[in-house]
């Protein structure tokens, strides 16, 4: 057996251990109080799994995310740390909807024409903080950020004078029209169509990233802007491409998540799609191909805990404190740098050196 | 004063210092001993100790059970950085220590302010600095803020801030990096006077002049165990070399390529400036040569390195490959043409310390190697990868071992493997030996004459004379951003270090071109 | 109402001062994370926190003061909480600000509906709110008298911060020890500094004063809580810090900035123009003044 693989095998290993060890951890506090803490933490853990109904969920779940995950991936990879996919999903589905109201009917494309504007339109948020870095090195992180909120209240207002249906209780678009909405694919969830687009979009990248010309540029850049400099790459078009994907693909996250779920388009709060995304960036540690399983893994989650809400009466927030202590476990060094850790994959590997 | 009668016991005392990481042993039964006023050397290729021992007496490590250290005779337990302080040792990083953003008193009482009600006491912090400042005969004010000195004055600041600890035993670990000329003689009086306050010195160099300089006796580290103590009389540079490695290096520098003298002229650059730190500099570079460029740092040597290559602009002058005329506006039009260049600064512009050996040697080549479409070919990049790992004697697991676990000189190594893959016609290479161990830079040297040898013109930088004199054809010396002085190597006239160094500083005529 | 007298009326300038305090608490926070290398991006987290932990105790307590220290003693946890993450299990430092951020938005939603069954907000608990002050004789000069007094407490608090935090950063050893340990921690650790204690405390401090902020939100700018209160004031606050180019006063100076920006907003709906544009602007405005500032090459490189 390839040893470098077993090694790999054995980080992927521990990885879930801390995962599971967390989940529970997380997770136990809640149930002890309760008459059968089991039940509890079943319905958490296997609720998910106990029918095609449910996985049909977590992939519902698992589609935006991933993609505002591969979003964050391609941000990321260039060196910046631009947080503007997150108004990016909300620019991207507010774009779609007006487009899918606005302009005259494509037929069978209207849901194209409806994803590409909002793709679009999207990519805004990305490529704004992006420019303002290269041109005049302000700071993407601080500018992304306020930037967000910036952009919702603009949405919020246009949503207000322009797509506002009087008739409706509050504020929500007129209806979606039935022919720019996505198919479903399983009766009894809202799994769409745009599923196999997020599958396919995160394959795209993941070949692009790692098999392409254009996308070992972009990891130069990303590791190391001095040496590309010195390569005389052009750096500031490769970073600026990687912001205009990123919010493209931000942007598309939003159409997709309006056009396959909703009726209309109800957003007046930022969706926090994006900080999931950066979420799963940072589990699939930044690579595309593990984008799909890290979003599957949330989505898994998220409907973990709407069986805790729905059976045990424990808020579906319980998943957002699981998921934070995710992050920390699997990014924390102490464990994965831990020497015993260290020690045991070099281990493996030196058999592998020396046969 | 000393005692006379019977033998007293000496400053510091390290007796039988281990240290294991995890399952590696970095120290086994290391010994070493400071006398007051003396300057001890201490020696070994990267990775032999050194540090680890300095670390283990200032407090960032501990040592294994089993040893001692001892003060004065007495045995002391140095478990921190406090303790280490404490015990009277201070240690002058390489790397500079200071807080940029904090003013010299603050910096050199940081971590045992003067206080008075709560605040720090400034007038009183900054009156002691001016004690210590004086002492080292520094002109600035302790009120100046660390990031307006140089390189040079901050070394000295620390230097000020052991004294203003009543540090007894001072390390200095490779001080006179960043020193000017200037600054170094500066420094050889300070320790001078140190010495003459019975403060001990452990000074840890490669510089074999600095050693002769200085040091009262030198002790020889290697892989982890003591090799041996040579006193002043003894110091030899073979002797020490030999230490060092551990076998004797008879052809440590290896010039086997024939003299360039007959070859054709490769490259021809004619009054290369920028205006800034090069002044128009003209020289040929032949075929199969080796053209060292010597001068101190701080010459302009890298900058006009960096013009040829195109990395920076320039504002004059041209360049001519076998005699055709090249337009090399940027670092691409340069490795178009041949001409490929090894930065001094590997872990900032070269490597990419998170990718494999793969990636990084085939990073340059892969827009030629790429199928249609733009995609990278992987069967290519394992092929260069695998040649260069053979080829250059890369020690590492594999191709995809990731380049940051390795050490300096295979580092080194994988670089250079990127560059050859271009098959280039022209090699700058820019401090090709920095940081890298006696063992790895002895290959690259026969690597360097293996290339002038397949007909490559090598263009080399160094800042280390003995390697400078060891391995070049030819010399050209820079002072000021202009070349100063061309010595050429005959058979029955070999270049000398003097002959660099009277050009470099300025003793020699300048008989360079007008 | 005309412009003038909307610029001249008291209670416009009542509003800016309600406006900023909590920005003005968070953003100090910010800056002493910031200084000591520990850049805090789990504010907007720690003030949630902190509201919801200054409503609970006060609440049950009756007491607006212990609801308070509670909020502080809440963010505090949580600056220490981040600091073991990064420090301790070895986290990315900005990972572990999100995470706060994710946490306590999950986590004060939770807390809410344990203890009062309500998911949105705490309406039906009886909080606590911080006392306004009326300041003895000031009141009485004429003109700026009812001006300057009858505030909240915390108000004052925040002003009254930003000379103690200059103060403290340049002139104890505490102070200098954060600035050696955010510039160069390793020169901090060879002169015997524990950076991690150093952070550790710089941390606390700045969720100290995240705790507080959201105090003033439920318990003096309202007096509840709602989910997600915060509405990004942690993220405005960071952009105000790094405004401020990493000083007190020059915080105190960004947030005055964003904060008329905000009043203006306020004010400029009762001429009918757009509500959420109006709400835009004190968005708009730091990444603008950011731009210009970085373009002239006068800001120091900021968060992370």
């Amino acid at each position: 057996m390839n040893r470098a693989l077993l090694a790999g095998l054995v980080r992927l290993a521990i990885t879930l251990a801390v995962i599971a060890a967390v989940i529970l951890a997380v997770l136990i506090p809640f149930a002890l109080p309760h008459d059968q803490p089991g039940a509890v933490v079943a319905a958490f853990l296997l609720g998910p799994l106990s029918s095609v109904r449910h996985l049909g969920n977590v992939a519902e779940y698992a589609t935006p995310i991933a993609f505002t995950g591969l979003a964050a991936t391609v941000v990321f990879r260039s060196g910046l740390f631009n947080l503007g996919i997150e108004s990016g999903v909300f620019l991207g589905g507010l774009a779609a909807t007006a487009a899918a109201l606005l302009l005259p009917s494509f037929g069978p494309f209207t849901p194209l024409v409806a994803i590409i504007v909002g793709a679009v339109v999207g990519s805004i948020s990305c490529v704004i903080p992006g420019e303002l870095r290269l041109r005049w090195d302000a700071p993407e992180m601080v500018t992304s950020l306020v930037l967000n909120f910036a952009i919702l209240y603009a949405g919020v207002f246009f949503l207000n004078y322009y797509l506002r249906d009087p008739a409706a209780g509050s504020l929500m678009s007129y209806r979606i029209p039935a022919d720019a909405r996505l198919d479903r694919l399983l009766s009894g969830t809202r799994l769409n169509s745009g599923a196999i687009v997020a599958l396919a979009a995160c394959l795209t990248v993941g070949i692009w990233l790692y098999f392409t010309r254009s996308g070992l540029n972009l990891r130069i850049v990303g590791q190391g802007p001095a040496f590309a400099a010195h390569l005389g790459l052009p750096s500031r078009r490769i970073i600026m491409q990687a912001q205009l994907v990123g919010g493209l693909i931000a942007g598309m996250a939003g159409a997709i998540q309006v056009l396959g779920l909703y009726p209309r388009f109800s957003w007046t709060q930022l969706p926090g799609l994006g900080w999931t995304g950066i979420i799963i960036a940072i589990l699939a540690r930044e690579n595309p191909f593990y984008v799909v399983p890290a979003a599957l893994f949330l989505g898994y989650l998220q409907v973990g805990g709407d069986f805790l809400a729905r059976d045990i009466g424990i808020p579906s927030e319980v998943v957002g404190l699981v998921t934070a202590a995710i992050m920390l476990a699997v990014t924390a060094s102490a464990i994965f740098q831990h020497p015993a850790v260290l020690r045991l994959i070099r281990r493996i590997r030196r058999v592998e050196a020396a046969q | 004063m000393e005692q006379t009668s019977g033998r007293p016991a000496p400053l510091l005392e390290m007796r039988h210092i281990s240290k294991t990481f995890g399952s590696m042993a970095a120290l086994k039964d290391v010994s070493l001993s400071v006398e007051r006023g003396e300057v001890h050397a201490l020696m070994g290729e990267n990775g032999a100790g050194k540090s680890t021992l300095m670390k283990i007496l200032s407090g960032a490590y501990r040592a294994d059970a089993g040893g001692s250290i001892l003060i004065d005779g007495r045995e002391v337990d140095i478990d921190g950085p406090q303790a280490g302080r404490h015990c009277g040792i201070a240690v002058i990083y390489q790397e500079l220590s200071l807080a940029p953003n904090l003013t010299v008193a603050q910096n050199i009482f940081l971590g045992r302010e003067h206080r008075r009600g709560g605040f720090t006491d400034r007038k009183a912090q900054e009156a002691a600095c001016r004690d210590v400042l004086a002492r080292l005969r520094l002109a600035f004010p302790p009120s100046t803020v660390v990031s307006r000195l140089s390189l040079g004055e901050r070394q000295l600041v620390e230097i000020a801030r052991a004294l203003a600890s009543d540090a007894r035993i001072l390390v200095m670990d490779e001080p006179t990096t960043s020193l000017s000329l200037l600054e170094t003689e500066r420094l050889y009086e300070i320790i001078a006077d140190l010495k003459a306050h019975g403060i001990g010195i452990i000074y840890i160099s490669h510089r074999m002049e600095e050693i002769y300089a200085l040091s009262d006796r030198v002790s020889v580290l290697r892989d982890g165990r003591y090799v041996g103590t040579l006193g002043r009389d003894e110091i030899v540079a073979e002797r020490l070399v030999a230490m060092m490695v551990g076998r004797d290096l008879s052809s440590f520098y290896k010039k086997d390529h024939r003299p360039a003298a007959d070859r054709r002229t490769l490259l021809s650059v004619r009054d290369i400036a920028d205006d800034v730190r090069v002044h128009g500099c003209s020289f040929d570079l032949k075929a199969g040569e080796v053209l060292c460029l010597a001068g101190l740092v701080g010459s302009g040597r890298t900058e006009l390195a960096r013009l040829v290559y195109g990395a920076d602009p320039r504002t004059r002058g041209s360049i001519a490959l076998d005699g055709r005329a090249l337009d090399i506006r940027r670092a691409r039009d340069a490795i178009a043409a041949g001409i490929v260049y090894l930065t001094e600064d590997r872990r900032r512009l070269g490597l990419f310390l998170e990718m494999s050996i793969n990636d990084n040697v085939s990073i340059n080549v892969a827009a030629g190697d790429a199928h249609g479409a733009g995609f990278t070919n992987a069967v290519k990049a394992r092929e260069r990868a695998d040649r260069a790992m053979k080829t250059l004697e890369i020690r590492a697991t594999g191709i995809s071992a990731k380049t940051g676990a390795l050490s300096g000189g295979n580092q080194q190594k994988v670089l250079l493997g990127r560059l050859l893959e271009t098959e280039p016609r022209v090699l700058i290479l820019d401090e090709p030996t920095r940081g890298v161990d006696v063992g790895a830079k002895s290959e690259i040297y026969r690597l360097i004459d293996d290339l002038a040898t397949r007909g490559i013109g090598v263009l080399m930088i160094s800042s280390e004379l003995p390697e400078v004199v060891g391995v070049a054809d030819r010399v050209l010396v820079m002072r000021d951003g202009r070349i100063v002085g061309e010595i050429a190597a005959a058979p029955d006239q070999p270049i000398t270090q003097e002959a660099i160094m009277a050009y470099a500083t300025g003793v020699a005529a300048v008989d360079a071109d007008a | 109402m005309t412009g003038l007298a909307i610029i001249t009326d008291p209670a416009t300038f009542a509003t800016v001062l309600r406006v900023m305090t909590p920005l003005l608490i968070a953003a100090l926070g910010i800056l002493i994370s910031d200084r000591a290398g520990v850049f805090n991006l789990g504010m907007e987290g720690m003030m949630l926190t902190g509201a919801l932990a200054g409503v609970l105790v006060s609440a049950w307590t009756g007491s607006a003061w212990l609801g308070l220290s509670a909020a502080i003693v809440a963010g505090g946890l949580i600056g220490a909480l981040m600091a073991f993450a990064v420090n301790g299990l070895g986290a990315n430092l900005i990972i572990a600000g999100i995470a706060v951020n994710l946490a306590a938005s999950s986590g004060t939603t939770l807390g809410l509906f344990f203890a009062t069954g309500d998911k949105g907000m705490s309406g039906a608990l009886r909080s606590g709110v911080m006392p306004s002050l009326d300041l003895p004789f000031v009141r009485d000069i004429p003109g700026i008298g009812p001006l300057v007094s009858g505030h909240n407490v915390l108000t004052y608090g925040a002003l009254l911060a930003v000379p103690l935090i200059s103060l403290m950063m340049a002139r104890t050893a505490f102070g200098l020890r954060i600035r050696a340990v955010g510039v160069d921690p390793k020169a901090a650790a060879t002169v015997g500094i524990s950076v991690k204690l150093i952070q550790l405390q710089a941390l606390v401090l700045s969720g100290m004063l995240g705790g507080m902020a959201g105090a003033y939100l439920s318990m003096g700018y309202v007096s509840w809580f709602a989910q997600d209160m915060t509405a990004g004031r942690g993220f405005i606050a960071i952009a105000i810090e790094v405004m401020g180019m990493g000083t007190a006063w020059g915080t105190l100076a960004a947030t005055i900035v964003i904060a008329i920006a905000e009043t203006l907003a306020i004010t400029m709906q009762t001429f009918g123009l757009p509500n959420e544009l109006m709400q835009m602007i004190p968005y708009v405005v730091p990444i603008v003044i950011l731009t210009i500032w970085t373009a002239r090459g006068r800001a120091r490189p900021a968060g992370r």
